[in-house]
């Protein structure tokens, strides 16, 4: 037998053993100390001088493929016997996870960093405040003197004659320009208070304000400014109008109206039929309020706008009634 | 303010009221609704009265025949003021009344009767009638009724803004409209005949108080006839949302709705001494106002008074006592401009609000009283007959100059960002009344019409050419940044940080109000007396918390009621403490939470276990840890009361107290209907910002592995396992890299009061690998150490 023929011999035999116990023995027979290979190449010294060379080099050759072969049909076996044994490993994929419980973050909060998450990419601070305020940083600084029909539109909460529950987060703009000189850039979140409870007023609510007061600062920025903001809030394409309204510390002033959510400006029960919802309120900042905190109102001017995040997030999820966000039921709180 | 298109039609040539409402909207008057005030008018048709005929068998009532287009119904009335040929009403058989009743064929007396003629008040636009609703001419039999008035009927329900009280009536919402669309306004012009007779030789007028009157206008009329007012004056009232009383009462409201000035009649002869006082009132002297209502009154009240005492509360109401009644033969028509927030203190005192309080609030033109008294007698004399008395009485100053108002081009176009035509500006100025006096192209002096209290300043001129100019003309821009300012975040930072963290640990955020009962307070024992609410809206709101914990607790029990019993529950929020001597509370912001029921959902994958103490615990060691706030330390001495005594602790963290953890109080969990097995925390955010050191510098860690020892010991069950721990750390051997106490056992293999403690150390050297002769040789350091320290047995 030469090498190509004991080659061919292995291959056959390695391709047809069946446990890797065979595969040993084949290995024996072929590779081993007593094996056929062994025993072929003592043979070796039998041949004629200018034959062994090259007789040598086949056996060896042999002797490594042989080898190859012996280590691909143990893989092969091995991989089979795996593939056997996990057939019989199974689990039962609709059985529950060992899940890690979460738990969510009120849906105001998440509305609210929404809001001042875009704020702040267009580089507006964060600024906060006292929620119990001096009633002159609450009125009469921002232009809301005693007895004037604007104390109407914001029904308030009485600790004494000069200290209230905030009924907008505006004191906290009255604050951060009394501590710093222009340009002034942030936005203002929290809660505020109103003696109001109904289906769609609750005592105490979230507002989102911002102010920026600078050089130059027109009515044109201010409905750049609001654009973006609508843009990144409710998508590129939603329409939006400002119409003039009236607050007593912005002149000229603006209310901010997008199209309906509910029907898309075609007109509906949600928008009473006029195809827009009103989101903010907004205006140029009133120059009697920059004199108040020590402003040149000639040198400076600028912009504020507010919204009330229940509302915001009363639109977004269509929730029918605004005491739920604050009644905790995790039912309701689960599902943001 | 309710709008009559037809009525507001009389004064400007408005275009269709849809595109009429559209613009006032823009033009910062919102018009939150156009309707039909007829709508409701279900099934109403318009017929005619064909011929009437007593009934046959019952007196008082008619038969009427019909001519309703091609129906020719037959029906039984019993008004009076319906005569043959009038427009009527008809509700035939299967419509709806106003008040919801159904309409049916019925035989009345014998006669059958195809439904019924209907009153102002079947109709839904009165609210109680006398009669049936006579239509107008020149509508056509057997319209429909709500489209036979069709278009002119529509109202809009215009939004006014408490800055514009001049805008409170048809013709300033007319000016309006003029400016908008650039058409002529026409305004009423009152002519009046007087008599011989002067007003003066009637009536005396002395305003006292000029300051809160600065002026008073009075008029008589001689020999009226009170009854009904004319038709077309009932249903533009209606149509405007005003019942009408008499003709005299209607004409007063008439003019507030058309001119926007409040007017009182007095009956003259109940005007005691020919009279009329217009002062401050005296210490109790009292009022029954027409509501019948009396009420004290305060000298800081302005009244009308007449020889005897108060016959009205200026500008808030009149009296009973003056009013028009049926029998009243002479007239005294008041108009008067009235201080606004004298007005308002008394109206809001009194808790009397009316249409006068709510226009004189928001200011009443002082220069237009002459033109609302002439217009006034002028609508009494054509519907009650009479006479005017010549001259009006006058009380009080003249008419306030006109103010002056400048307004720079250049500032208008620097506020707006919009380059708007000088041109442009003074045409919308000048529809408003505002004329230009004098100025160059830099500057432009304005006259600003009386009636116009709210333009003061520049800038409010230049809100008026704005909006009416076009806020969407202007090109939206962004404003330059100037300055990159990044002022101390941390704060907020860490809110979002432990909010987070939170969240992972399953805890559900909840938001609850600020406001508490004082009592939620008490039952935790919480020290110190919190901030009242002067005017709370209920005792349930009526203290400012000093504790989330009650907020918590009222979720907790919510949601446990509604059978949501396994829950882990969070605030983040400020809460108010009272600080002596200082105008404000302190507002910490602080961080409370609540574990209780499972721990987990019920599952396949593992027993139903209870949450317990250590899941708090657990909970803050997270917290801390995603934090990085540290070390954590529990203590037991001066334990809050909410907790029970036995499982509860104090935390401190990083040397700073922080709040506490633990059972809450059996006592407690029971008044809030709650598992006795109720786990909360309440945490000062402060101390956890300032414990929280953030991630410092990398330090290298050793490659070389570690061996993990246990070792088991057996304690009194009053000995903490932490201080074994803690004993160990104490050594400060270098070689140990951890102790961690990994099972307590108690129970019969050990012994009554006994506990077994077993704690896992794991060794590692920086630079080598340790021999096992070096772990042993260190074990038995630490076995040795705490066998003498607690007198603990290895096991």
């Amino acid at each position: 037998m030469n090498a190509l023929e004991l080659l061919r011999e292995a291959e056959a035999a390695l391709w047809a053993a069946k446990t890797p116990a065979e595969v040993e023995a084949l290995r024996v027979k072929y590779l081993g100390a007593k094996g056929v290979l062994t025993a072929m190449l003592k043979e070796l010294g039998k041949l004629p001088a200018a034959e062994r060379p090259a007789a040598g080099k086949d056996l060896n050759e042999a002797k490594g493929r042989i080898a190859a072969m012996v280590a691909q049909a143990g893989a092969r076996l091995a991989s089979a016997d795996l593939d056997r044994r996990m057939k019989n490993e199974t689990c039962d994929v609709t059985l529950s996870g060992r899940a890690v419980p979460i738990g969510r973050l009120h849906p105001l909060t998440q509305v609210m960093r929404e809001i001042v998450d875009i704020f702040a990419r267009m580089g507006f601070d964060v600024a906060e405040g006292p929620e119990i305020e001096f009633e002159d940083y609450n009125f009469e600084k921002l232009n809301i003197p005693k007895h004037h029909p604007a104390r109407d539109m914001q029904a308030t909460f009485f600790i004494n004659d000069d200290v209230v529950l905030r009924t907008h987060t505006s004191p906290v703009q009255i604050r951060t320009m009394l501590e710093k000189k222009p340009p002034v850039k942030i936005v203002a979140p929290g809660k505020v208070y109103r003696c109001d409870s109904d289906i769609s007023h609750t005592p105490m609510f979230h507002q989102v304000e911002g102010l920026l007061v600078d050089r130059g600062v027109s009515f044109s920025d201010l409905k750049g400014t609001l654009m973006a903001f609508v843009h990144a809030f409710y998508g590129p394409r939603t329409k939006t109008r400002f119409r003039p309204s009236y607050f007593p510390f912005t002149e000229p002033s603006a209310e901010v109206d997008i199209e309906c959510v509910t029907c898309r400006g075609a007109g509906c029960r949600s928008c009473k039929g006029s195809g827009w919802t009103e989101i903010l309120g907004s205006g140029m900042v009133h120059p009697q309020v920059l004199k108040n905190v020590g402003y040149d109102p000639e040198m400076y001017t600028g912009f504020a706008f507010g919204m009330g995040v229940e509302r915001i997030a009363r639109l977004r999820y269509g929730i029918d009634d605004l005491r739920r966000f604050f009644e905790n039921d995790v039912r309701f709180l689960r599902q943001f | 303010m309710i709008i009559s298109y037809e009525w507001l039609r009389e004064y400007v040539e408005a275009p269709d009221v849809r595109e009429v409402a559209d613009r006032l909207t823009m033009a910062g008057f919102e018009v939150e609704a156009v309707r039909n005030p007829f709508d409701d008018m279900t099934g109403a048709r318009v017929a005619r009265v064909a011929s009437m005929s007593p009934h046959p068998k019952a007196a008082g009532l008619s038969v009427c025949d019909l001519d309703a287009g091609t129906d020719r119904p037959v029906v039984v009335c019993g008004a009076v003021n319906v005569k043959p040929g009038d427009l009527v009403p008809w509700l035939p058989p299967d419509a709806i009344t106003a008040g919801g009743k159904k309409v049916e064929e019925a035989s009345i007396h014998g006669v059958l009767s195809r439904g019924m003629l209907a009153s102002g008040e079947d109709l839904g636009i009165e609210a109680s009638s006398a009669g049936i609703y006579v239509l107008p001419p020149g509508l056509t039999p057997g319209e429909i009724l709500a489209q036979a008035l069709g278009k002119g009927a529509c109202v809009l329900d215009v939004n006014v803004t408490p800055n514009r009280g001049d805008c409170l009536c048809h013709v300033g919402i007319a000016r309006e409209v003029a400016a908008i669309f650039g058409l002529p306004l026409k305004t009423p012009s009152p002519a009046l005949t007087e008599a011989e007779e002067s007003a003066s030789a009637a009536i005396s007028v002395s305003v006292r108080d000029a300051a809160g009157c600065p002026r008073y206008l009075a008029r008589v009329l001689r020999d009226v006839t009170v009854g009904p007012s004319p038709g077309w004056l009932v249903r533009r009232l209606a149509a405007a949302g005003v019942r009408a009383i008499n003709n005299v009462v209607d004409a007063t409201n008439y003019v507030m709705l058309e001119l926007g000035h409040p007017m009182h009649a007095f009956d003259s002869r109940r005007i005691r001494g020919g009279t009329i006082v217009v002062r401050r009132a005296g210490e109790g002297e009292r009022i029954i106002a027409i509501d019948g209502v009396e009420r004290g009154l305060r000298p800081e009240d302005l009244v009308i008074a007449d020889g005897e005492g108060p016959v009205a509360v200026a500008g808030v109401m009149g009296g009973e006592r003056s009013g028009i009644g049926g029998d009243t033969k002479d007239v005294v028509l008041e108009c008067a401009s009235f201080e606004p927030r004298g007005v308002r203190r008394t109206s809001s005192r009194l808790g009397l609000s009316s249409e006068s309080s709510y226009r004189f609030e928001r200011g009443v033109d002082p220069a237009g009283l002459e033109r609302a008294v002439d217009r006034c007698a002028e609508l009494i004399v054509a519907s009650c007959g009479g006479r005017v008395l010549k001259g009006r009485v006058a009380g009080g100053g003249p008419v306030p100059p006109r103010r002056t108002v400048r307004l720079r081009p250049a500032r208008l176009a620097a506020v707006a960002g919009a380059t708007i035509p000088a041109g442009d500006a003074l045409r919308i100025l000048a529809a408003l009344g505002v004329e230009k006096t004098e100025g160059d192209a830099d500057s432009i002096e304005f006259s600003v019409p009386t009636a116009r209290p709210d333009l003061v300043l520049e800038e409010d001129l230049i809100e008026e050419v704005l909006r009416l100019w076009g806020y969407d003309r202007v090109t939206p821009t962004l404003p330059a940044n100037r300055e990159f300012c990044a002022p101390e975040r941390a704060g907020r930072d860490l809110c979002a940080a432990v909010r987070a963290s939170m969240t992972a640990a399953g805890f559900q955020e909840i938001i609850s109000y600020s406001f508490v009962a004082p009592g939620s307070l008490d039952v935790l024992g919480i020290p110190g007396r919190p901030l009242p609410i002067r005017n709370p809206l209920s005792d349930e709101q009526s203290v400012m918390r000093m504790s989330l914990l009650p907020g918590i607790l009222s979720a907790a029990s919510h949601n446990v009621r509604r059978r949501q019993k396994s829950l882990r529950l969070f605030e983040l929020g400020r809460v108010f403490v009272p600080v002596a001597g200082a105008a404000l509370p302190d507002e910490p912001i602080r961080l409370a939470g609540i574990v209780l029921g499972r721990r987990e959902e019920r599952s396949w994958t593992h027993p139903e276990t209870d949450a317990d103490f250590y899941d708090v615990k657990g909970a803050v060691e997270s917290l801390c840890a995603a934090l990085k706030a540290g070390p954590l330390a529990l203590g037991r001495d001066g334990l809050p009361a909410h907790l029970h005594p036995g499982r509860g602790a104090t935390v401190n963290i990083g040397g700073i107290p922080a709040g506490s953890l633990g059972q809450l109080h059996p006592g407690i969990s029971a008044k809030h209907d709650l598992p006795e097995a109720a786990f909360v925390f309440d945490l000062l955010v402060d101390a956890l910002t300032r414990a929280s050191a953030g991630a410092g510098a990398f330090r290298p860690y050793a490659d070389f592995p570690g061996v993990e020892r246990d070792m088991a010991f057996l304690v009194d069950n009053s000995v903490p396992a932490g201080d074994l721990t803690a004993e160990i750390a104490a050594m400060r051997i270098a070689e140990v890299e951890g102790a961690r106490v990994f099972d307590v056992y108690t129970g019969p293999q050990v012994g009554e009061g006994r506990k077994n403690v077993a704690i896992g150390i794991c060794y590692r050297a920086a630079d080598r690998t340790l021999t096992d002769a070096e772990v042993d040789a260190i074990h038995a350091r630490i076995v040795a150490e705490l066998n003498e320290r607690f007198g603990g047995r290895l096991r």
